[in-house]
């Protein structure tokens, strides 16, 4: 019975995997886990290696500032918005989600 | 030198008690062998200062002690009874105290402290005296209790020791034994010897436990400790120089008194009163100078060392992978998190994040300023007061690398008739094209000499010292400035640096201006039969073959020239030599060949250069005058590299020689031929231009209508244009084979249309879109763009002045400059508005004929306008002018493109219009058919006269389009025809 729901569920998270992909402006989607090594790719393996290293000790950083500030707060999505394109990422307890969006101009 | 003396001080602090500095001395003491009678009361009564050294270590530093080896007697003075009998029983067993009074001590002659005294203590008396003492005196004589002794003692004399303090109870001593008496008598001579003898028998002392008497403190007090570095000083004597040391002057003795008069100064002494105040305070200071100090410690120094640590990123394996999918902790998480993530793609698209509004904020903020930061100002002018009189400029060129060097044609304002009368006259000056430099507005650098006026010349763009020109006869004039180019770039005004020459030995021609003569001229035959209106140099990334192909330039300078002229011809000219060309001259053939000293680089043009393409441009209807091409335009620019392929561009930049060009004295190097060899032709190049002409071709009004009556709606526009004066032509250059012959000739004009009102002055492409032309002729300027044929993107409404030249900014997409007859400059910028000028400023008082602009430099931009009185205006755009504003490419881009697409779409209303027409003459054909003969009823006089009426609704429409005066996307109202 639970491994039918959660095939039934496997299914649903591809589905809205590939919807956040088709999304206009994006190129990147990355599922990690909290130890630093990435389940789910889109994009190359290099560029995934230094993004989920960096992305993961920032968004560590960011929780436990927000956590710092108000302890009954957590921390729940992080935005980084640059020049060049936008990294959206959404943290969790063991894993974490990142997405990019470039800017189409460049 | 103190410093010396320190270290002896505290090296030998114990030196005040041996008082023998020198070490051999010492080192004879060092061996105590205390004599066994040190200690012995009789030893110590006689020994001497000398012997005093051998007491021992231990009491050698006691001053106390010292004194008492310095006394030959005992230390007690004093000494109380007791202790006199004490004293008494140390005395050896012959030698006895004695009294003896002072008569019998005058009677023996040892008067105290006469005969004998402390020092010298010993006297030897005779034995017989003492016994007839004896003798004579009895008992009482003071020698009476020792008269056995006497009696029996061996020898002659006997010795008597004067005991001075009374140390054993007498005041004398007398001594029995003969030999002590040898003792006594010779106490000090013996002593050494006996030393001698004994530190040959030397047996080392045992040690023995130390015993402390207090000693060590003293010698802990005594002892110097040095609790600071010593202080040194270093004194430097200041050396006297040699001549100070030995001068020169030679002293004598004089007589003050008598040669006081010459030049002796004498100061006698006086007394000075100052002296007699006593100083009663005293100011002194003392400065404390810091120690001199130096450091310096070491510190470790680590070597550099490559070091490196691998890792491997960590991963999931494909198990893993799939395994971690599963977990449901991650289906949640990416379940919740989708919406978020969907929240902020959506967020962004609606609102872009990219979009930095500081940068956008920037671009507004420069177009801000003052009103006067908006007009043109006058940088300078240049004006010859001898030459420019009566001429016009007819051509302006900024020289292309030298800074702030302009030349500028003067021809002489005549109408044709003028110049026709004159044409047999001498010409008394000639021709001259001027080069200016802004360093000096009063006499030009150059003058160039022409055989005829100068219409219109250029630059070569590879090669900046040739300079070619068409002239008012047709001619195609060279100039080769090359040995002036030192002349031209001098800033300075050095025709006014008089200090070049000795004042009497100027040299004139020095600071005349050179009047260079041209170098070639094209023959007179197979050139143009007209003034050349038009030349410009073909780019020097490619080059036309004489079929007209455009192939690759493998030389990579500019070298071929096209010009056009009014006798509807457009020629190309190739200026290097052909192949294997004119051979080199030796000296003296170059002397006679060139008595005028003209460079030689075109000297196998001159007279006999013909164009080697030639192009007709006919009519595109028989019977009508060909065109009379004004102006041109070519698609591709000089330092375009697009037509090229990437590999090419990039061989053509690594070739591309910094000092290049080919146009060489060919007395310096030997000419370089044509190299067509492997020349590819170049496919992207478009061989369609653009022609500007003058419309010869007066047709009536009324003709006019005729035609407008006669034709469809469509075709009306069209016809409208055909009797305009200035004709844009759109022309392929490719000569293309005849039908019925074999013969290449020019194609007949793809396209043509009369578009302006008057012959065209300027055709000029946008610099930034080369497919956008500006053309301007007669009242007005048009902007077309090429291919698009149906009409112009932009017209405007005949202006009242007429124009004289246009001039696209080289940095702001969507300004131009036009220059008027009556001396005024407009500006035109299409971003701001596009019915009228944003600014109309007045330059000259006479019209304006030229216009050329230069970038000097990122903050300055100059436009020279040469006006019809011989001036040239250089001035300055203004950085509203100047700088782009923000996406300003952008908005002329969408502006032209939007303007395309209405001419697409006003070409589609011809179509229905046409439609409609033919609809039209159906139904009324049906009509006619229908009732031939029939008498019009008032209905059918009706729907005609509403024919008519709609035909010149349109026709009106179609003029007042024309004039500006109507929007094109307006439809004419038209009356139903029912």
């Amino acid at each position: 019975m639970s491994s039918t729901v959660v095939s039934t569920q496997q299914a649903e998270i591809e589905e809205t995997m590939k919807r956040i992909q088709t999304h206009k402006g994006v190129h990147g989607f990355v599922v990690m886990s909290n130890d630093g090594s990435f389940v789910r790719s889109t994009i190359d393996n290099s560029t995934t290696m230094s993004l989920t290293g960096l992305i993961r000790t920032l968004s560590d950083k960011a929780k436990s500032c927000v956590r710092d500030l108000d302890p009954q707060n957590d921390l729940t999505f992080l935005r980084i918005r640059t020049k060049k394109q936008e990294i959206l990422v959404a943290p969790d307890k063991d894993y974490l989600t990142i997405v990019l969006q470039a800017n189409e101009q460049h | 030198m103190s410093g010396k003396q320190a270290p002896a001080k505290t090296t030998t602090p114990k030196s005040t008690v041996n008082q023998s500095p020198t070490p051999q001395a010492a080192s004879a003491q060092r061996r105590p062998g205390p004599p066994p009678q040190s200690n012995s009361p009789a030893g110590r009564s006689n020994v001497t200062s000398t012997t005093s050294a051998t007491k021992g270590p231990n009491k050698l530093n006691s001053p106390a002690k010292n004194q008492v080896a310095a006394s030959p007697l005992p230390v007690v003075k004093s000494a109380t009874l007791r202790e006199v009998s004490e004293n008494a029983q140390y005395l050896p067993p012959n030698i006895h105290s004695i009294f003896i009074s002072s008569a019998t001590q005058q009677a023996l002659q040892l008067s105290v402290d006469e005969d004998v005294t402390q020092e010298n203590n010993t006297k030897m008396i005779d034995k017989e005296v003492l016994l007839k003492d004896i003798e004579s005196l009895g008992q009482g004589s003071n020698f009476y209790e020792f008269k056995e002794q006497i009696q029996n003692y061996p020898e002659n004399e006997i010795a008597i020791v004067y005991d001075y303090d009374y140390y054993y109870s007498q005041n004398f001593l007398i001594c029995f034994d003969p030999l002590l008496k040898n003792f006594i008598a010779n106490p000090p001579v013996t002593l050494p010897i006996q030393e001698a003898d004994d530190t040959e028998q030397y047996v080392p002392p045992e040690p023995k436990t130390w015993i402390s008497l207090g000693s060590e403190v003293e010698i802990e007090n005594e002892r110097l400790i040095t609790n600071r570095p010593l202080k040194r000083f270093k004194i430097k004597v200041p050396s006297r120089s040699a001549k100070a040391v030995a001068p020169s002057e030679k002293f004598k003795d004089v007589d003050p008194d008598i040669d006081r008069k010459k030049n002796i100064i004498c100061i006698e002494q006086y007394e000075d009163k100052q002296f007699d105040l006593k100083k009663m305070e005293l100011d002194s200071s003392v400065q404390a100078a810091a120690e001199h100090r130096e450091n310096s410690s070491q510190t470790i120094w680590r070597y550099p060392k490559n070091q490196w640590t691998q890792y491997e990123a960590r991963t999931f394996t494909d198990e893993e992978q799939t395994k971690t999918m599963k977990d449901e902790q991650l289906i949640d998480m990416i379940m919740h998190s989708q919406d978020l993530f969907k929240e902020a793609l959506q967020q962004n698209v609606i609102h872009n994040p990219f979009y930095l509004d500081w940068n956008e904020l920037g671009g507004d903020l420069e177009g801000l300023g003052g009103p006067g930061d908006s007009h043109l100002r006058e940088y300078q002018s240049f004006s010859s007061i001898k030459q420019s009189r009566d001429m016009i400029v007819t051509c302006i060129q900024w020289h292309p690398t030298i800074r702030g060097i302009i030349a500028v044609s003067l021809a002489a304002g005549q109408s044709f008739d003028e110049r026709a009368d004159n044409m047999s006259r001498t010409i008394t000056s000639p021709s001259l094209i001027f080069m200016w430099s802004f360093v000096d507005p009063i006499q030009p650098k150059l003058y160039l000499e022409a055989p005829d006026d100068i219409q219109c010349f250029q630059f070569s763009p590879t090669d900046p010292h040739v300079i070619a020109g068409g002239c008012v006869n047709g001619q195609v004039v060279m100039w080769d400035i090359k040995e002036y180019e030192d002349r031209i770039r001098n800033p300075r005004g050095d025709h006014r640096d008089k200090d070049l020459f000795i004042p009497g030995y100027e040299d004139e021609s020095f600071f005349q201006t050179p009047h260079i003569r041209f170098c070639a001229v094209s023959s007179i035959e197979n050139g143009h039969s007209e003034p050349i209106t038009d030349l410009q140099w073909i780019p020097d990334h490619f080059q036309i073959t004489t079929q007209g192909l455009p192939t690759e330039n493998l030389s990579m300078t500019c070298s071929q020239i096209m010009t056009c002229s009014f006798d509807s011809q457009v020629l190309l000219w190739e200026t290097r030599p052909p192949r294997g060309g004119a051979k080199p001259l030796s000296k003296k053939e170059r002397e006679i060949i060139n008595p005028m000293g003209v460079p030689l680089t075109f000297k196998h043009l001159d007279l006999t250069w013909k164009p080697f393409l030639r192009l007709n441009l006919q009519s595109p209807e028989a019977g009508q005058v060909d065109f009379a091409p004004r102006k041109f335009s070519i698609r591709e620019t000089q330092g375009d590299r697009e037509a090229l392929s990437k590999e090419d561009q990039n061989t053509f930049e690594k070739k591309k020689e910094p000092s290049g060009g080919q146009f060489v004295n060919p007395v310096d190097e030997a000419n370089k031929s044509i190299s067509q060899a492997k020349a590819k032709i170049l496919q992207k190049i478009d061989t369609f231009f653009y022609v500007g002409t003058e419309n010869t071709n007066k047709i009536r009004i009324k003709d006019r209508l005729y035609y407008f009556k006669r034709s469809s709606p469509g075709r009306r526009f069209d016809i409208n244009r055909r009797f305009r004066d200035g004709q844009l032509v759109y022309q392929d250059w490719m000569p293309q084979k005849e039908s019925d012959s074999t013969k290449f000739s020019t194609p007949k004009a793809a396209w043509s249309s009369g578009v302006v009102d008057g012959p065209v002055v300027a055709l000029k492409r946008s610099p930034f879109f080369k497919d956008v032309l500006l053309i301007a002729g007669g009242w007005i300027f048009q902007i077309w763009r090429e291919k698009v044929h149906s009409g112009s993107l932009l017209h405007t409404a005949p202006l009242k002045e007429k124009i004289t030249d246009v001039e696209w900014s080289p940095t702001r997409p969507g300004v131009f400059f036009v220059s008027k007859q009556n001396g005024g400059i407009d500006v035109w910028d299409l971003i701001d508005r596009t019915h009228a000028p944003s600014i109309s400023q007045s330059i000259s008082n006479t019209a304006l004929t030229y216009l050329s602009i230069k970038t000097i430099s990122s903050k300055q931009q100059l436009l020279a306008a040469g006006d019809s009185n011989g001036t040239v205006h250089i001035l300055e755009i203004p950085q509203s002018l100047r700088q782009p504003i923000n996406q300003e490419l952008q908005v002329v881009t969408n502006y032209l493109q939007r303007e395309t697409e209405r001419r697409d779409f006003v070409k589609h209303r011809w179509n229905l219009r046409e439609e409609e027409k033919r609809e039209k003459e159906r139904l009324s054909a049906m009509k006619m058919g229908i009732a031939p003969s029939h008498i019009p009823t008032q209905d059918e006089i009706d729907i005609r006269m509403k024919n008519e009426y709609n035909d010149f609704i349109q026709f009106e429409f179609s003029v007042l389009q024309e004039m500006g005066l109507r929007d094109e996307n307006e439809a004419p109202v038209i009356v139903p025809a029912n």
